[in-house]
């Protein structure tokens, strides 16, 4: 199953489904629909996959659950996660799945810091939050990991369950530190991480939902906060 | 030595710390209201130790404002209400988004097991959604 959350993304949508659709047609596609009050829900549909609708807007990371639990249900093998305004490949897909099918991990992270040619487009200070918590969280859990907020993930259905089963017994976490939180739970529950280089491509419509000047002054003090919340 | 108002301030300002910390290890704190409540626990304990600072303060904001024993005692009921009115609000909150989840859920299967039985697959899984 590939997962695409989505909230007001009626201008890249389509094309990402149904790229995602051409590539991988053995997948199911589905998007989450996170209470978008544009045509986002319209234009998935035309692409011809299943739509997952939120009764309002409740964030990435509900959305995100919301998926987790439909392929808890369905029991997908593997689920995969891009984002719905472009700046993830579908063509990346098959590089997230390759380590989870040969079972040598749970869950695989795309990080856009292992490919060298990597010209993301974003500025210094947000490349700097994203290596500078991927260091943190590394140095304190000892993950490997070098690019701990990507949101372009891959995991097996064992990796659902055992994130879900801790995300239902909490309160849902903020989406700036969510995958933060999600690297230090799958490392206190045994899960392994193994990263694989993506490509991550510049934002073409709208504004990025997740860093805004506001969220960016606050976000030293966020992973601070996720930090003494999840460490043991 | 620190006169005994003092101590009281800061054993309050520690306790305002300890319960922000204890209940985000929990999990019934947002990182956000964390924060705010660190500062606020840390506040109290500094003026408890420097009271002059909130004479200062009232002063550079042209009020005056004695503080008086009532007035503490007010601020420290007040603070604790809240706490506990953002702890309430968190829960509620975090129980709202798990009903939007589990209805959204629930939808997206009915509406699947329909389209699996026009499909003319009347044997597709009939699952619920994990509790």
């Amino acid at each position: 199953m590939v997962m695409v959350p989505a909230y007001n993304e009626e201008k890249t949508v389509e094309e990402v489904v149904r790229t995602t659709k051409t590539l991988h047609p053995d997948f199911e596609v589905v998007v989450i629909d996170d209470g978008s009050n544009d045509r986002t829900v319209e234009k998935a549909m035309n692409a011809g996959v299943s739509v997952v609708s939120l009764p309002f807007h409740c964030g990435g990371s509900v959305a995100i659950l919301a998926g987790y639990c439909i392929a808890a249900i369905k029991e997908y093998d593997y689920v995969v996660k891009i984002d719905a305004d472009g700046q993830h490949r579908p063509e990346d897909i098959s590089k997230l799945l390759t380590p989870l099918f040969s079972g040598e991990t749970d869950i695989t992270v795309g990080s856009r810091y292992l490919n060298q040619n990597n010209h993301n487009g974003d500025s210094a200070v947000k490349n700097s939050g994203r290596v500078f918590s991927s260091t943190l969280v590394s140095t304190v859990k000892k993950t490997g990991v070098t690019d701990v907020t990507s949101g372009m993930r891959a995991w097996s259905q064992k990796a659902i369950r055992t994130l879900l089963s801790v995300y239902m017994e909490r309160r849902i976490g903020e989406d700036s530190v969510f995958w933060v939180a999600e690297t230090f739970v799958a490392a206190r529950k045994g899960l392994t991480l193994k990263e694989v280089p993506i490509e991550v491509l510049p934002r073409n419509h709208g504004k990025s939902k997740s860093f805004s000047p506001r969220k960016m002054l606050l976000y030293p003090l966020r992973l601070l906060a996720t930090i003494v919340n999840e460490i043991q | 030595m620190l006169p005994p108002y003092s101590l009281i301030g800061v054993a309050f300002g520690l306790f305002i710390i300890a319960a922000d910390i204890i209940l985000l290890r929990k999990h019934k704190l947002s990182g956000r209201m964390f924060l705010l409540w660190l500062v606020y626990g840390i506040a109290v304990c500094y003026v408890a130790v420097d009271p002059s600072i909130f004479s200062r303060i009232t002063q550079l904001l042209g009020l005056q404002f004695t503080l008086t024993g009532v007035v503490i005692a007010g601020f420290a009921m007040l603070s604790v209400m809240f706490l506990y009115l953002n702890y309430r609000i968190a829960e509620l909150q975090s129980q709202l988004m798990k009903l939007a989840i589990s209805a959204s859920v629930v939808d997206f299967t009915e509406k699947s097991k329909k389209t699996d039985k026009t499909r003319g697959n009347p044997d597709a899984p009939d699952r619920q959604p994990p509790s």
